[in-house]
């Protein structure tokens, strides 16, 4: 199967029923083409041929025939997929600059959302592209180093845990996919994309806010003007590949943090981050009208 | 008599700056590290970056520039926030 998702093509082979059974939920309305000439990523998922498939199977990846990681449980293939082409990315799409963390768009406008794995970034991520945000990705920030646009990466979003039943009652008729449990990272599901971000799927958006957001329970909202120079330090701890590009670097990211506002933002709801996010679009176009 | 020091920009560097506010960056091209620098420690990297490199030029040219006395205090901090901007390898301070 070739998929592509947003810049990138991926060839995709494997012979497991559950992983293509899970992707056709998830990845349904993406573009696949019949042999296209070129794949940016040639990847494999298979089981080992020996007797591991009829007792606790499992599951490799392969990428260019070669196997990175040690193999994980079957039933965790899709996961798997969806971490491994996140790696293929980290590690080989080094012409744009990189960040961890999910990118949202309206009104043309960009809102980078960073934060440390476990923050309630993918949690908020699923509930604002519910209500109206339009998803660029959920894990993987691209900034084209030419423009300083996101560049749209849009992919099923990663749930983990509670997270996972929040955003089924938030979503009722959201996909879920499988759930992996007993991962690394606890249980993880997958939400399918909604259609116009997989539609918009080549339409970068120019960021406008970099928000800082932390899920703590019952804590009281706050959004918090944070300062430039503390934001760039910050967002350039997030990225994966800023000492790799040296002062070219700095100056993406200083112009990145120049045409943004920074928040640091603290929620316990997700009916009142929806709030505040649709507020700061009033707030710009106040700001535009004004001046 | 105060003990001079000769200071320099640490050798093979160019310093690259952006300013918000009163919250100074600079990235470092040798090391490739970016610093978060308050006023004082950005001004006299400034200076050495412009080729201030006698340590009492520089302090007698910083208390000038923050309309301060050249005090024993003021002269002790401002010996210390080299020392620490020696650290970070943005400088090189050296007896002369």
């Amino acid at each position: 199967m070739w998929l592509r998702t947003g810049p990138f093509q991926t060839h995709l082979k494997s012979p497991i029923n559950s992983l293509g059974q899970a992707i056709h939920l998830l990845y349904g309305d993406f573009v696949v083409e019949e042999n296209p000439e070129f794949a940016d990523f040639h990847i494999q998922l298979r089981e080992p041929k020996n007797w591991r498939r009829f007792y606790r199977p499992q599951v490799y990846f392969y990428f260019d025939d070669q196997a990175p990681f040690k193999p994980m449980p079957r039933s965790h293939a899709f996961a798997m997929f969806e971490w491994c082409l996140n790696w293929c990315i980290e590690s080989q799409a080094n012409h744009y600059l990189m960040m961890h963390a999910a990118v949202i768009e309206r009104g043309g406008l960009a809102a980078i959302l960073a934060a440390p794995p476990g923050s309630g970034k993918s949690t908020l991520t699923a509930g604002l592209v519910n209500r109206g945000w339009r998803l660029l990705s959920d894990e993987l920030a691209l900034v084209d180093p030419g423009n300083g646009m996101a560049v749209p990466l849009a992919r099923p979003v990663s749930l983990k845990n509670q997270s996972i039943e929040v955003i089924r009652k938030f979503v009722p008729n959201g996909v879920i996919g499988p759930i992996a449990r007993d991962t690394i990272k606890g249980s993880v599901a997958h939400l399918k994309p909604p259609q116009d971000s997989v539609d918009r799927n080549r339409e970068g958006a120019l960021p406008r806010w970099v928000i800082f957001p932390r899920f703590e329970a019952g804590a009281q909202i706050s959004f918090t003007p944070y300062p430039k120079s503390t934001a760039l330090l910050r967002l350039a701890d997030h990225a994966f590949n800023y000492s790799q590009y040296g002062v070219k670097g700095f100056e993406i990211m200083a112009k990145l943090i120049d045409r943004c506002d920074a928040y640091e933002f603290i929620y316990s709801r997700l009916d009142d981050a929806i709030q505040v996010f649709d507020s700061l679009l009033i707030c710009d176009a106040r700001t535009m009208v004004s001046s | 008599m105060h003990s001079k020091q000769s200071c320099k920009i640490v050798p093979d560097a160019t310093l690259h700056w952006k300013i918000w506010d009163d919250q100074c960056l600079v990235f470092n091209s040798a090391s490739g590290q970016t610093h978060l620098l308050d006023p004082i420690p950005a001004l006299l990297v400034r200076q050495i970056d412009e080729g201030c490199g006698d340590s009492e030029e520089l302090f007698l040219r910083t208390v000038k520039l923050l309309d301060l006395d050249l005090t024993s205090h003021v002269r002790t901090t401002l010996q210390q926030i080299l020392q620490q901007l020696d650290a970070l390898g943005l400088i090189e301070a050296s007896r002369s």
